[in-house]
């Protein structure tokens, strides 16, 4: 039993391995996100910076996000962006993930999760990850403009 | 004693109280019973002492399922069986494997674990098990830091190691050829089990050599011990009285095989990095060595009505432990730290240049930090599972089996739950992130062709309190056949996730009790 495998490497999903080391641990880099309405929202927009300030890599957070759109298309937006609103009314970054750390250990606990390319997730930080991959979205189209 | 068949100056008809056919750690754990009593006993075994490449060529078959080992290669034909070969796992069944669960069909079994807990007991010190007690508390080493899962949703079951792994052959062969009541036949091969036109009863075992050389062996009682494959096969291929088999009447021999699914299910990105995942090793104390995996609790397996799969913890070794290269570098490191240089460095360099690939892999395995979860999963019992008879015919004119191993959509959710239940927990507890492969996440009954089996095979003569659900009745006997017997893993109903050797030592034990009182 404990040797495990015969060969070969394990495939990794398309949010990787490393991608998620980034998410969980890696420094805080600010990202100057306008403040954007979202697709799909209320008129009363999410502030991006804020919202980017609760991960400590963005790019990443952004990935997962991503993924879990196109995953779950079907997970309302409202569920999505109240995440990422909880997230940006803080200005602490600390305070803001630890605000998202104890959704996240409640999410597992009640086994509200989601998985993700195999990763068994909590739906907090899927949303939160989500309402920042569309912030990031909107900023992109608005830069366009 | 322990005589060779082939050169065995016998009449053509050996008398006996009790014959037993298979050598392995079902049939010698029943022989030492009877060893120094009053019954006189064959044993009859189909290898020597030794390895034989013919002899082993016997279990050679076909496959018609999915993927799984070569049959010559799945178990060994040789005094002691796949004793000789295994790695001394054991752990008991646990109570809910022998419970009739309205979400698994065809579980249950007809007798309880209080009938078989005494037996299990008396199994320890046959398979030099040590104490026969599995709380974990108990028996980790102390001061073992295991983590505080949510037990209504994972329960940690303990593995105890028979360490080294007893050898039956070795270990016992003294005691049996000291034994002037029992007679263990070498080379004397089981090609038939005879019996009248009714079948009811058993009239002689038809033995032979490759050689040619044949006798009968005429009992009181028989007993077939073959292993879970094979087992199936002989009562298949004897046939005259019941065109389908013997015990066949209702096309169950043979149906129902198990395996434990092994894969390596997942890995953990460890977020905290304190060595958590070392609780789930391996455990050393004195002479003692166990190990702790995880089950969903019973309750989760009522609940999302799953079956008893496991998962242990563990670390890659394939190239540490398969690589030329990397273990003639671990050598001349072992003998660099004691001062000297390896006497053959020019052989160990050479490895070394030639298997650079598995020599970069194991040293990437070495730093590898990552947690892999592997499994041994239960396969719940399935009559298209099953074992059957080819056309081809060994040397001995046997058919050979052809083995059908089927898996069910209900395996999988069961593997995916467990590992779902596993990450949430370790996500609560803020270790790390569970990623399981990708093909077990879908809700379907596609598997990789990665899984295999763990060389146990169950099921295919399946025990049973009516004749219409089973070949055996709870007393191991097989239906309509008075004075035949079978042992071994071929009888479980379930196999839960236990390995199944300390099971069917158990089994054997209360079996040979129950022979004892027949023959008395």
């Amino acid at each position: 039993m404990a040797n495990y495998g015969r060969g070969g490497g394990r495939k990794l999903g398309p949010v990787g391995r490393r991608r998620f080391l980034a998410l969980a641990g890696a420094t805080t880099a600010a990202l100057t996100t306008p403040p954007v309405a979202l697709p799909g929202s209320a008129a009363e927009p999410v502030s991006g910076a804020g919202l980017a300030l609760a991960f400590r890599h963005q790019a990443s957070a952004i990935a997962i996000g991503r993924r879990y759109l196109e995953r779950f298309p079907n997970d309302p937006h409202r569920e999505v962006l109240g995440e990422g609103r909880r997230l940006a009314a803080e200005t602490d970054p600390t305070v803001a993930r630890s605000a998202l750390r104890a959704r996240v250990k409640q999410d597992f606990e009640r086994g509200d999760t989601v998985t993700l390319d195999g990763w068994i997730l909590s739906r907090s930080e899927c949303r939160a990850c989500a309402a920042l991959a569309l912030t990031a979205g909107a900023a992109d189209r608005g830069s366009e403009q | 004693m322990i005589r060779d068949f082939a050169s065995f100056d016998g009449a053509e008809a050996i008398a006996c109280d009790l014959c037993i056919a298979g050598a392995g750690a079902a049939g010698i754990t029943m022989a030492l019973e009877f060893a120094g009593r009053g019954e006189r006993v064959v044993l009859l075994e189909s290898g020597g002492l030794e390895f034989e490449e013919t002899t082993q060529a016997l279990y050679a078959g076909g496959n018609l399922g999915r993927p799984y080992f070569d049959l010559d290669l799945a178990r060994a034909r040789i005094f002691g069986g796949s004793t000789t070969h295994w790695g001394g796992m054991c752990t008991r069944l646990d109570p809910i494997d022998f419970a009739k669960r309205d979400w698994v069909p065809h579980s249950g079994w007809p007798i309880t674990p209080a009938d078989l807990d005494p037996y299990y007991a008396r199994a320890h010190p046959v398979l030099e098990l040590g104490e026969y007690d599995y709380e974990r508390a108990e028996i980790a080493p102390a001061g073992t830091e295991f983590l505080p899962f949510r037990e209504d949703r994972i329960r940690p079951k303990m593995w105890r190691y028979s360490m080294p792994p007893t050898d039956f052959g070795q270990a016992y062969r003294p005691q049996l050829a000291r034994a002037a009541n029992v007679d263990v036949l070498l080379h004397a091969n089981l090609v038939e089990i005879e019996t009248g036109d009714d079948a009811g009863q058993v009239t002689a075992f038809r033995i032979a050599t490759l050689e040619g050389k044949s006798a009968r062996v005429r009992a009181k009682s028989y007993v077939l011990a073959l292993g879970g494959i094979e087992n199936a096969r002989l009562l298949l291929n004897s046939d005259r009285a019941i065109p389908a088999g013997l015990g066949n009447q209702n096309d169950l021999v043979g149906r129902f095989f198990m395996e434990h699914i092994g894969i390596i299910a997942a890995t953990v990105l460890d977020l905290e990095g304190n060595g958590w995942q070392h609780s789930y090793d391996d455990l050393f104390d004195g002479d003692r060595q166990v190990r702790c995996g995880l089950t969903p609790s019973f309750e989760m397996q009522e609940q999302k009505r799953i079956l008893n799969p496991m998962l242990m913890f563990g670390q890659r070794t394939v190239a540490r432990t398969n690589s030329e290269g990397y273990r003639s570098l671990a050598e001349i490191r072992k003998q660099i730290a004691r001062g000297e240089l390896p006497g053959d460095l020019g052989h160990h360099l050479y490895n070394m240049i030639i298997d650079v690939d598995g020599l970069v892999r194991g040293m990437y395995e070495k730093v590898d930090s990552t947690v892999y979860i592997g499994m041994e999963a239960e396969q719940s019992p399935n009559p298209d599972s099953r074992v059957v008879l080819g056309t081809e015919r060994d040397p001995l004119g046997l058919r050979r089996a052809n083995l059908d191993w089927r898996l069910s959509a209900l395996d999988k959710r069961s593997v995916r739950t467990l590992l779902e239940l596993t990450g949430q927990e370790l996500g609560r507890m803020g270790l790390g992130r569970l990623q399981m492969e990708e093909w077990i996440a879908q809700d379907d009954n596609v598997w990789s062709d990665d899984i295999q089996g763990h060389y146990h095979h169950m099921g295919t003569t399946r025990m049973a309190s009516d004749p219409s659900q089973g070949v055996v009745d709870a007393n191991c006997q097989v239906f309509g056949t008075a004075n035949l017997h079978i042992a071994g893993s071929s009888v479980f109903v379930t196999g839960g996730c236990a390995n199944p050797t300390l099971s069917l030592t158990a089994l054997a034990l209360r079996l040979a009790d129950r022979l004892k009182m027949l023959l008395a």
